[in-house]
């Protein structure tokens, strides 16, 4: 096998692994066949170009024009079309773009992100060729390596599989091991098969594999799971966080919290371009359980918002701009008027397309909003009560839940229902009549006395027994009744428009709302409001056509009475503190936070610099005063070896006189030859003389020839030394000598020597002739 | 009563008679300082080469710098060991026999071509050698100290000549070969040479008195037990040597150990190295082992194969 075979086919091996790093990234692993069809290819093209002598630039040359054939080929995909090949391409990378910017990981399938990843897993694989092979430098192919483990680390920013980290290094150590191998041939190429079988090569490269690979396997392994878990925010990405689902707070908690405690402090501001309020919408609840009302499941995106279900155009309502302003929220949804169409708040947010709900997805998503200022233009979805009326029934895309109507829904309310519909087609007029029931008299609201369900029993005991509740029950049962009636709902929660105090508009916790939206062909999701007292129903709910189209906004507080009684929900909402505490709070995480980062850098800094460090102890210890001349020459002269070897130097066997002859080949300075003879004949008297006793000298000609030695070397070749010292390679190599070196036993197993006799077979032998 | 001197004197001393025999024969420092080594070491030197190449010349020239009693034998075949180590010749005044003393009766004595001599005769010199002492008729002559045989040899091929065998080679402490000069050394040889004998003006720089002293302060160098150890792994490995025949006998671990320390006092120094057993070890046993067939046959040098023992032996690094 040749080195360049050796080398590509470890590389092609860490490609085609590493291309498992990026599946967390996407539901889609279609990207994996033409990586590795690619990769083989290219590794092929490697291997043969070196079969026909062609230099590695060329190699290289021809192995990325067949890349990019191949890509476009893939990308374009076979048949006939009109357009131009770039035409198509660009589009679908420029889509891929799109698709990877905005959805969150795992992304659906797209042909454009597939080709990207491709591209990405090729891409990296070709540079980790060339820097293995055409630049000889196999180490650095931890670059392209590690940026294939980095893409998902950083995209996803959650805890990265442990698989993908082995699977790099893997890779990595394929790589090192295939030169390692090469290195071995190509220096025993020469040398005759025995003497060439004798080097111990290959052992020697497993042996150091097992040296250096399996701790920093278990290092990293112990360590990642030692150092404190970073939040991981000081990455920031273009990509949505997480892998899986967020979780999503049920914003009916928070509802039933600020309407049920006593304080009604100010929640947020805002002024809006038009001169009425605005319902400021937090979060819907599309699902609908024996329970109550639920968050569905949402594909998050991010970016732009996208279209407004059910609505292609402008509706008559017109757009607003609303400036609003956080006081004292903290919510992972963003307060937005329907339907947002743009906000500006800083952050991380994505969309729900389906709901137009804004989600925090950064870290601490709990508090997102908290002291934000942003400003959101949206649409007013104020329907025509005639085109209302004429609206047909629609499904709003990909919201099939919105119809679902549980079978355990009690058959008292359905009964109910077909009361209140039966005999009227229209079904928005059937909503209005639902609407008109719940705001009738028999009704009355109260934060007091309702539990704030509004699970199945909790509706049907509201809605026969206590006809008491709140803005919950009103909304959920009206949800509940129009899904009976045939009409798509949900619930939105969010804030009512507040009080108007000059321009702005003032939202205090007591105005936290709930209502159900209701879908219509061609309408979208229309806002209803059953609960009365708190507001007045929208123009185009009432059916009454000589109403007058009264403003929207609402007309008074709602009549509660302080309940100093704890609430019997468990909140997992945190009592929001005063604006000062929080502020302290906040400072106290931050600090925190770079307390972390600045802890984790210094362990980093710390581990990196832990051989040099290493090393300047040893070096200190060893020339530090001593009390035993003799150990003072025995260290000088280590200290010698291990300079003489940290700036790249082979060490060469012999006695030290011999040593010191290769040394002065290679030091040009005179005076330092006079130091390291009088080093040399320390350590020699030191050693082979009957006393030894004469220091005095020694660390002056010691600093000298180290001093030298290193001048020896020009300074670029000494930085490595300061990474890792080789002389701590090669202490660790003596010791693992001496340690796997065959145990000798104390007494020699040759059997006792004795005086041979004329009848020993051994007497008779001629001198030398015997066992050789 | 030999006076006591000290390894500044060896240096001394012995960097006299260095210069004196570099007067005499030029660009042979290395011959010369084995010559030294053995003769402070108290052994006897074997010269070996190719005739014409100065050995008589380094023998004689070793024996005229020291002021001691010097004799030359030229070995030839007819010669008797009588001849050697002399002879009781009956005295008819005194009417008893007297003893006279052969050519062996010298400090330094000159074994020349000492392979052309019958294998009775070669016997007779080396036992004396090795006892330094002579006995003929039961009367037992003891050899004035100090003594040393600087026999030459031509190479074994050469006609006429009965190789030593192993047993007795081993009796000498070192072998070396003289080889040929540089050409700047035999270019300055002519110049000098060309019209006098520079023996003929050669004066003693020092006396029998004096080595005999100058060796007792040799004797005093000390050896680590890690270079003792050394030196033992050095000769065993030339037993093990799969390319010898015959490895290294434990005399030549002892004639190793003293021209070790030879060489220690002749560099100024009171305790022996590992590289003064390593620089000694192939002119110390080069002679005295056997290479085997396969060695042989792969042409390898015994000066190879026991330069290959000395890097096997690990040098020690402990005290």
């Amino acid at each position: 096998m040749r080195t360049t075979d050796r080398i590509w086919l470890a590389v092609t091996l860490a490609g085609a692994i590493g291309a498992f790093t990026l599946l967390p990234l996407t539901s889609d692993p279609g990207y994996l066949y033409p990586a590795w069809l690619m990769v083989a290819l290219l590794g092929a093209v490697a291997v043969i170009g070196d079969r026909l002598r062609l230099a590695k630039p060329v190699v290289n040359a021809i192995q990325l024009l067949l890349a990019t054939a191949l890509a476009i080929s893939l990308a374009i995909g076979p048949g006939p079309s009109t357009v131009p090949w770039f035409g198509r391409l660009v589009p679908l990378l420029r889509d891929g773009y799109d698709h990877i910017r905005t959805e969150s990981a795992p992304m659906s399938p797209n042909p454009g992100a597939r080709i990207i990843l491709m591209l990405i897993v090729v891409v990296l694989f070709y540079v980790a060729g060339i820097i293995a092979d055409t630049l000889e430098k196999p180490a650095w192919t931890l670059a392209p390596l590690l940026t294939l483990y980095l893409i998902p680390a950083i995209a996803l920013r959650t805890d990265v599989n442990p698989v993908s980290f082995v699977v790099v290094v893997v890779g990595y150590l394929a790589i090192l091991f295939a030169d390692g191998l090469n290195s071995d041939r190509r220096w025993t190429r020469n040398l005759s098969h025995d003497s060439a079988s004798q080097v111990k090569g290959s052992r020697g490269i497993w042996r150091l594999g097992a040296v250096v690979a399996t701790p920093a396997l278990v290092g990293a392994i112990v360590l990642g799971l030692l150092l404190p878990t970073l939040s991981p925010t000081f990455l920031t990405s273009l990509r949505p966080n997480g892998s899986g689902p967020i979780e999503m707070v049920d914003p009916q908690l928070d509802l039933r919290k600020n309407l049920e405690q006593g304080t009604n402090r100010q929640v947020l501001s805002y002024t809006t371009s038009k001169p009425t309020g605005v319902y400021l919408r937090l979060a819907t609840l599309p699902v609908l359980t024996a329970e109550g009302w639920a968050q569905s499941q949402v594909t998050l995106k991010q970016g732009a918002l996208g279209a407004v279900p059910g609505l292609a155009t402008m509706p008559a309502g017109g757009s607003r701009v609303t400036k609003v302003q956080i006081d004292d929220l903290r919510s992972m949804y963003l307060p937005v008027p329907y339907a947002p169409r743009a906000q500006n708040a800083s952050g991380e947010w994505s969309y729900d397309p389906a709901s137009l709900m804004v989600i925090a997805t950064g870290s601490n998503r709990g508090r997102a909003t908290e002291g934000l200022t942003y400003t959101v233009e949206s649409w007013d979805v104020e329907p025509d009560g005639a085109a209302l009326s004429a609206a047909a029934v629609g499904i709003p895309d990909g919201q099939t839940m919105t119809r679902d109507v549980s079978p355990d829904v009690p058959t008292s309310i359905i009964n109910l229902t077909k009361q209140l519909t039966d005999g009227i087609p229209e079904p928005a007029l059937r909503a209005a009549a639902i609407q008109a029931y719940l705001r009738s008299s028999q009704f009355s609201y109260s934060v007091q006395g309702a539990n704030g369900q509004s699970s199945f029993t909790a509706l049907a005991d509201f809605l026969f027994t206590s006809k008491t509740g709140y803005c919950v029950q009103f909304a959920a049962a009206m949800a509940l009744m129009s899904r009976i009636a045939g009409i798509p709902s949900r619930v939105a929660i969010g804030f009512l428009p507040g009080t108007k105090s000059g321009d702005t508009w003032l939202v205090t916790s007591h105005d936290m709302h709930a209502w159900p939206e209701l879908y219509f062909e061609g309408q979208g999701w229309v806002r209803f409001e059953p609960t009365p007292s708190v507001a007045v129903p929208p123009s185009w709910t009432v059916v009454a056509p000589n109403q007058p189209s009264t403003s929207t906004s609402a007309v008074a507080e709602p009549s509660i009475s302080v309940s100093t009684k704890p609430s019997a929900q468990p909140s997992e909402i945190d009592k929001a503190p005063d604006t000062q505490t929080a502020g302290q709070v906040t400072a106290a995480a931050q600090w925190r936070t770079w307390l972390m980062i600045g802890a984790v850098a210094v362990v980093v800094l710390l581990l990196l610099l832990a051989p040099t460090i290493l090393r300047r102890t040893v070096r200190r210890s060893r020339l530090g005063p001593a009390t035993d001349p003799y150990d003072a020459a025995a260290n000088a002269w280590l200290e010698v070896r291990d300079t003489w070897i940290d700036v790249g130097h082979r060490w060469p066997r012999g006695t030290p006189r011999q040593i010191a002859g290769v040394l002065e080949a290679r030091i040009p300075d005179e005076t330092v030859k006079d130091s390291l003879t009088g080093v040399v004949t320390a350590v020699e008297r030191s050693r082979y003389a009957e006393v030894y006793d004469d220091v005095a000298d020694l660390r002056v000609q010691v600093d000298e020839v180290l001093a030298g030695i290193h001048s020896s070397r020009p300074w670029y070749r000494r930085i490595e030394q300061i990474v890792l010292p080789p002389s701590l390679v090669y202490r660790a190599r003596l010791w693992w000598r001496k340690a796997t070196a065959p145990k000798q036993s104390p007494a020699p197993s040759q059997p006792p020597v004795r005086e041979a006799t004329e009848g020993d077979e051994a007497y008779k032998r001629p001198v030398g002739a015997g066992t050789r | 009563m030999v006076e006591r001197r000290s390894l500044a004197d060896v240096l001394d001393v012995m960097g006299r008679v260095r210069g004196a025999i570099e007067a005499v024969i030029e660009g042979k420092r290395g011959s010369i300082d084995m010559a030294m080594v053995v003769l402070l070491a108290e052994g006897h030197l074997l010269l070996e080469d190719v005739p014409g190449v100065g050995k008589t010349m380094l023998a004689k020239a070793l024996g005229r710098s020291i002021d001691c009693t010097v004799r030359r034998i030229q070995f030839t075949p007819d010669l008797l060991p009588s001849d050697v180590t002399g002879v009781s010749v009956f005295n008819q005044q005194s009417t008893a026999f007297e003893f006279k003393p052969g050519g062996i009766f010298a400090n330094i004595v000159v074994g020349d071509e000492i392979n052309r001599a019958s294998p009775k005769t070669q016997s007779a010199m080396l036992e004396s050698m090795e006892e330094r002492q002579v006995t003929v008729d039961g009367v037992t002559h003891v050899l004035s100290a100090p003594f040393m045989v600087i026999a030459t040899q031509n190479p074994i091929e050469m006609e006429g000549t009965y190789p030593l065998p192993e047993a007795q080679r081993d009796r000498f402490m070192a072998r070396i070969e003289m080889g040929y000069p540089t050409v700047a050394a035999e270019i300055e040889m002519l110049d000098t040479h060309g019209s006098s004998d520079p023996l003929s003006v050669m004066k003693p720089v020092t006396d029998a008195a004096t080595i005999q002293a100058l060796i007792a302060a040799v004797r005093e160098v000390y050896v680590a037990p890690a270079v003792k150890k050394y030196l033992i792994d050095v000769v065993s490995a030339t037993r093990q040597s799969r390319d010898l025949r015959l490895g290294a006998s434990p005399r030549a671990s002892l004639q190793l150990l003293r021209a070790s320390r030879a060489k220690a006092a002749l560099s100024g120094r009171d305790y022996v190295l590992p590289d003064d057993v390593a620089d000694l070890a192939v002119a110390v046993l080069a002679h005295r082992v056997l290479p085997s067939t396969e060695a042989q046959l792969a042409r390898r040098s015994v000066s190879e194969i026991i330069t290959k023992a000395v890097q096997s032996a690990p040098v020690p690094d402990k005290r």
